[in-house]
């Protein structure tokens, strides 16, 4: 195991080994270790020579995070994700064995993805809360990893015990107005009310240097907010005075070890090498022509404590080697009696 | 804002109908609606067909489940309830996209009370509420005069600022955030139809055969997108493999004469989903196409909403149910083989506001109260008056509330 772990930390961090061989033993793995998986495994007949394609290990509904104990090994860590909805919603829980595992992975994307070209440190303020807010938060642990690798002295955090501090956000955006490109960290919920704020009665155009980034997460967790991307981005604009290449998507999940991003002001979404993604038939769980919505699954290598294969419950269509999210499958939510016009018109 | 005041000019020429005139034109227009043979029907079907995604058979079980028990007598019965709006003013009937035919239970209320209402249609679905309205107004001209049907997009301040503020009453479904939205315009008195969902209850008495056969009713009218469409089933142990067995059947003996209809990629996700999630906690269940149906049995307890095209978990239940998560939330009870009077009263205080046979709960009547709450008596109800009548009894209590404290301690 040791062995396996140590390849794909160097396939992570440098590229190096073949990722079919790699998936092939993380699947056996995961099917060995992982008692409610090797059942399913061997209830559906998969022996392990058909694992020799990665593909045939069956994908891990997200919503057996919330049931199931799913490690491979002793967790040392364990993120559990926030609650959004009312009633039996529980929350997803991922045992973590290898957390070292994920601090490479976020060695290996974050800086490409987020950091202005040629930055090692810049101004980081960040809308997301760290470990000691929120021990338990996959996103926190990421935040603060981030933070210790590439904060510039002055960063801050700005976040209150029920939400964001819009007032030191503010203040921190005020005082970091000039000079080098800085660094914003938050959901799309807090850039959101952050933005709301700058447009208030007392606040004050703030100027952001040249090459400066917003790294923006996840949704608006439940909350009605009648807004969009595009909107974002004019308000981040406007408000913010960032280019229009400022905003980074990163698309995360409590389930998953590995992220996706966006280019910088892009909407699609790509996967590094170690995390492919597809998008399948809900009907055959076979794989969707180009072009046609399905259900998103990943193969994360990086889960590698956990179990690799995981069927989202989120939508999406494969655009060339990208994909684009397209809502959510129906699951939780109550709908007798309440659909709206974009529920019934869905995908 | 201008249609409303409309409207709501209406309303001295609506307290003077007649009520046997009333009652003609709301049997003649609805047996019409009930009718599909008749021009009316055959002229709004293709559209509601399209609009509701329901397969045609789907569409006419539905209406008949939701109008049948609103004619004749029933209807007499509604009509001739004391509950009357005495002033001039407009209701405002925020209308979901799903189920149709679902603005009867709210149009029978406000004739009772000779409320004028103006209904607002969802963009999915603007066909069936204008069309039953005109249907009337041609029938007895003075309720074209009182009732209307709109559609626009949800959220526009320009036209809802002064609409929720004018409106003496509105009666909102929809989502949580759109009653959210709803609320937050600052209507003066709102009632919220929130999503809730049904139950099914299998005693250990029942024939398991006939229960899944109404069962599978109760889950399939309105592609389970009724507030009265079972999504979980709670069965007495001993049976509970027999009866998710025979309820899968049950659900595939139903599907050639009730078709489900459209489903779009998001429901069959979600029963994709729900059915590997079995599968990978090792779950007994039942289905073939996603849209077909799934019978899960679930060893967990928790009810947890169905995604949908006929999904349907199975829970098997000793005892009183634990529903501290869905106070409120719950609408109806299906009952098979009997309910103990202590679990009955269980749901009751959970707010459910309907018990019915197995593969009767869809079929309503004019005297059910949604919510339990009688929209009859909220259309007549004169908030104006009752605002005065506190706001005097707040002003005696805050003038002489303090001499009555010292009288109460002495």
């Amino acid at each position: 195991m040791t062995t396996l772990l140590r390849r794909i930390e160097r396939f992570i961090a440098a590229g190096r080994g073949d990722f079919d061989e790699l998936a092939a033993g993380a699947a056996r793995f995961g099917c060995e270790r992982v008692e409610p998986y090797r059942r399913l495994c061997e209830r559906r007949g998969i022996t392990r020579a058909a694992l020799d394609d990665w593909r045939a290990a069956p994908p891990v509904p997200t919503s057996a995070f919330k049931s199931l104990r799913l490690a491979a090994a002793e967790p040392r860590e364990v993120f559990r994700s926030s609650g959004t909805t009312r009633g039996a919603e529980r929350r997803s829980v991922h045992y973590h064995p290898y957390p070292d595992l994920y601090r490479t992975v976020i060695d290996a994307t974050f800086a490409d993805a987020c950091l202005p070209a040629g930055a090692g440190r810049v101004p980081i303020l960040s809308l997301i809360p760290g470990r000691d807010a929120a021990p338990d938060s996959s996103l926190s642990f990421m935040v603060d990893h981030v933070f210790e690798r590439h904060a510039a002295p002055g960063s801050a955090w700005a976040v209150a015990r029920d939400g964001i501090d819009v007032e030191q956000a503010s203040g921190w955006l005020q005082s970091h107005g000039g000079g080098e490109p800085v660094l914003i960290l938050a959901t799309a919920l807090a850039l959101v009310l952050l933005l709301d704020h700058l447009e208030g009665p007392t606040a004050h155009a703030i100027r952001r240097p040249a090459g400066s980034r917003v790294f923006e997460t996840g949704g608006f967790k439940g909350q009605r907010l009648e807004t969009t991307p595009e909107d974002i981005r004019q308000r981040a604009r406007s408000l913010l005075g960032l280019d229009p290449e400022a905003i980074v998507r990163e698309y995360g999940m409590t389930e998953l070890t590995s992220q996706a991003y966006s280019r910088p002001g892009g909407q699609r979404l790509r996967t590094p090498p170690w995390m492919p993604f597809r998008v399948l038939d809900p009907e055959s769980l076979e794989e969707a022509e180009d072009g046609e919505p399905g259900l998103l699954s990943f193969f994360d290598l990086a889960n590698l404590g956990s179990v690799c294969h995981v069927l989202t419950e989120d939508l999406g269509v494969r655009e060339g080697d990208a994909f684009q999210l397209l809502g959510r499958a129906t699951g939780a939510e109550l709908r007798g009696c309440s659909l709206t016009a974009e529920e019934l018109g869905a995908a | 804002m201008t249609l409303a005041l409309s409207l709501a000019a209406a309303a001295p020429a609506l307290r003077v109908i007649a009520e046997e005139n009333l009652l003609a034109a709301w049997n003649d227009t609805l047996a019409s609606f009930l009718d599909v043979a008749s021009p009316e029907r055959r002229e709004l079907d293709p559209y509601l067909l399209q609009s509701t995604g329901l397969s045609p058979a789907g569409l006419e079980r539905g209406l008949q489940a939701i109008g049948t028990g609103m004619l004749g007598k029933a209807a007499a019965a509604e009509l001739r309830r004391p509950h009357r709006q005495q002033e001039d003013g407009f209701g405002l009937v925020v209308l979901p996209a799903n189920p149709p035919g679902l603005m009867l239970q709210c149009l029978l209320p406000a004739l009772a009370a000779r409320a004028p209402v103006l209904f607002k249609s969802s963009r999915a679905e603007p066909n069936f509420a204008p069309a039953i309205l005109a249907a009337l107004g041609r029938r007895l001209p003075v309720l074209g005069e009182a009732y209307a049907a709109a559609t626009w997009t949800g959220g526009d301040a320009s036209i809802e600022g002064r609409l929720y503020s004018g409106a003496r009453l509105v009666a909102a479904y929809g989502n949580e955030s759109t009653i959210a939205s709803v609320r937050a315009a600052g209507p003066h008195r709102l009632i919220a139809f929130g999503p809730k969902l049904s139950l099914g209850w299998v005693g250990a008495h029942a024939d398991v055969e006939e229960a899944a056969h109404g069962m599978a009713l109760d889950i399939a009218i309105f592609d389970q997108r009724g507030c009265l469409s079972v999504e979980a089933v709670l069965v007495e142990p001993a049976i509970a493999p027999n009866f998710a067995a025979a309820l899968a059947e049950a659900l595939a003996e139903l599907a050639p004469d009730l078709p489900p209809g459209r489903s779009d990629t998001a429901e069959r996700a979600g029963v994709r989903l729900a059915r590997e999630d079995a599968d990978l906690r090792g779950l007994p269940w039942y289905g073939d196409a996603l849209d077909a149906g799934t019978v899960i049995i679930d060893s967990d307890p928790r009810i947890r909403p169905s995604p949908g095209l006929r999904t349907v978990r199975i829970h098997p239940a000793e005892g009183v149910p634990t529903l501290d998560e869905w106070n409120g939330r719950l609408q109806g009870i299906a009952i098979a083989g009997g309910m103990p009077a202590m679990i009955r009263s269980t749901f009751k205080q959970a707010g459910v506001s309907r018990f019915a046979p197995a593969g009767e709960l869809q079929v309503t009547d004019a005297a059910w109260r949604n919510g339990g709450i009688d929209l009859a008596a909220e259309f007549a109800r004169n908030a104006d008056r009752e605002s005065k009548l506190k706001r005097s009894l707040d002003r005696v209590r805050d003038r002489y509330g303090d001499a009555f404290q010292r009288l109460a301690d002495d």
